[in-house]
């Protein structure tokens, strides 16, 4: 790790100097290494802080200490910040990928999913499935709601990416449960806890039925259509397979923060090992790298990725 | 047990979105209609929102709107 570090320090002064001399992958691989490891202990603090917003505000609604209305407004912008923490787990950021830790990315990926009744094992096979097969109409799970002609389409089509209506995703899940025990493993599991989220649901509405509908309910499906939208289209639309072709660097002119960073999801799907919170000091680092491969958008990134909206990549 | 989750798997996989629209949606339909009747017997209007929680559930089922859970 020390010697990545040094190493890293050393390429690093190359691409200020602005002309790296050695654009080969065994070098940009040394770089990336150096990004990655750590515990991203940012994500485990969002997923419990947004769990116990959520928590807390259905307390005090249910109490009468605050109205149900202004509960919904705040979950709506809460329950947005509940996927990327089960995102982190399924990459193992929260763990550090050490093995002994690997409960902490299962704990801590499924109590941030609460608010959006998802189970964590599902999400994530299904996930690495996407990563392996990205824009691949066969084999991506996400392709039906990212290849879409809006972003209003992709809003609405990811709500139907559970249930019966998608066959052909249902036929994907089919084939991986039958020929990948590991798969088959996560399913089953994750099948109990959409149970649970299921039983769970119907309780709460027949005792708190608008407090149901409306901090439970809405806020978890504008969530998927923003994930949908944000996490999917906007990044992967029209692009075709290919690990420096599928993914773009976009922006919509809103501070990137807003956007859960997902303008420079490239850097994600290049390297998914690093920490979502190192990605734009690793992209500073990469981005020559980047521009000789040909990643969409990548020429325009700007030097320097602050909280910015990235306007400079309107275009591509 | 085994065998008990299966028909339970089995059933839930055909009559999920039943019963969903039947005690969820049921129940939140039964919660407006006490909001805006408030005259009429809160009996009437249960059995009213459940009546149109399990037909949502039926529409559901039979045009795959897996979005209602």
């Amino acid at each position: 790790m020390v010697m990545d570090k040094l190493a890293c320090n050393e390429n690093l002064d190359n691409v200020e100097s602005s002309n790296v001399k050695d654009l080969s992958l065994e070098a940009e691989k040394k770089i990336a290494r150096s990004f990655m490891g750590r515990i991203e202990w940012e994500m485990i603090l969002i997923g419990f802080t947004q769990f116990f917003v959520w928590l807390g505000v259905w307390g005090v609604v249910i109490n009468g200490l605050l109205p149900v209305w202004i509960g919904f407004l705040i979950l709506m912008v809460t329950t947005t910040f509940a996927y990327l923490p089960s995102h982190a787990g399924q990459h193992g950021h929260l763990s550090g990928n050490k093995k002994h830790l690997a409960w902490v990315d299962y704990v801590v990926g499924q109590i941030s999913l609460i608010p959006l009744a998802q189970s964590h094992d599902i999400l994530k096979v299904t996930h690495l499935k996407h990563h392996a097969h990205t824009n691949d109409p066969s084999r991506d799970p996400d392709y039906k709601h990212t290849h879409t002609g809006s972003w209003l389409k992709s809003a609405l089509q990811v709500h139907f990416q559970t249930g019966d209506r998608d066959e052909r995703l249902n036929d994907m899940i089919e084939n991986w449960t039958n020929t990948e025990p590991k798969f088959k493993e996560a399913v089953d599991r994750g099948a109990l806890v959409t149970l649970g989220f299921f039983v769970i649901q119907i309780v709460m509405a027949i005792n708190f039925p608008l407090e149901t509908l409306l901090l439970w309910w809405l806020p978890r499906k504008f969530t998927v259509s923003y994930l949908g939208v944000i996490f999917s289209h906007m990044p992967h639309r029209d692009l075709p397979v290919g690990r420096h072709a599928d993914t773009r660097f976009w922006s919509n002119g809103i501070i990137r923060f807003f956007n859960h960073s997902m303008q420079i999801h490239a850097m994600h799907h290049m390297y998914p090992k690093i920490c979502h919170h190192d990605e734009p000091k690793a992209i500073e680092a990469l981005r020559p790298y980047m521009i000789e491969r040909g990643i969409p958008g990548a020429d325009k990134i700007p030097e320097r990725i602050i909280n910015n909206p990235l306007t400079s990549l309107k275009s591509v | 047990m085994e065998l008990f989750n299966s028909l339970l798997k089995d059933h839930l996989s055909k009559w999920a979105l039943v019963w969903f629209g039947f005690l969820f949606w049921g129940s939140i339909f039964s919660a407006f209609l006490i909001m805006f009747f408030q005259n009429i017997s809160h009996s009437y209007l249960y059995v009213l929102g459940y009546f149109l929680g399990i037909i949502f559930g039926i529409f559901s089922k039979i045009n795959k709107w897996s979005w209602i859970n």
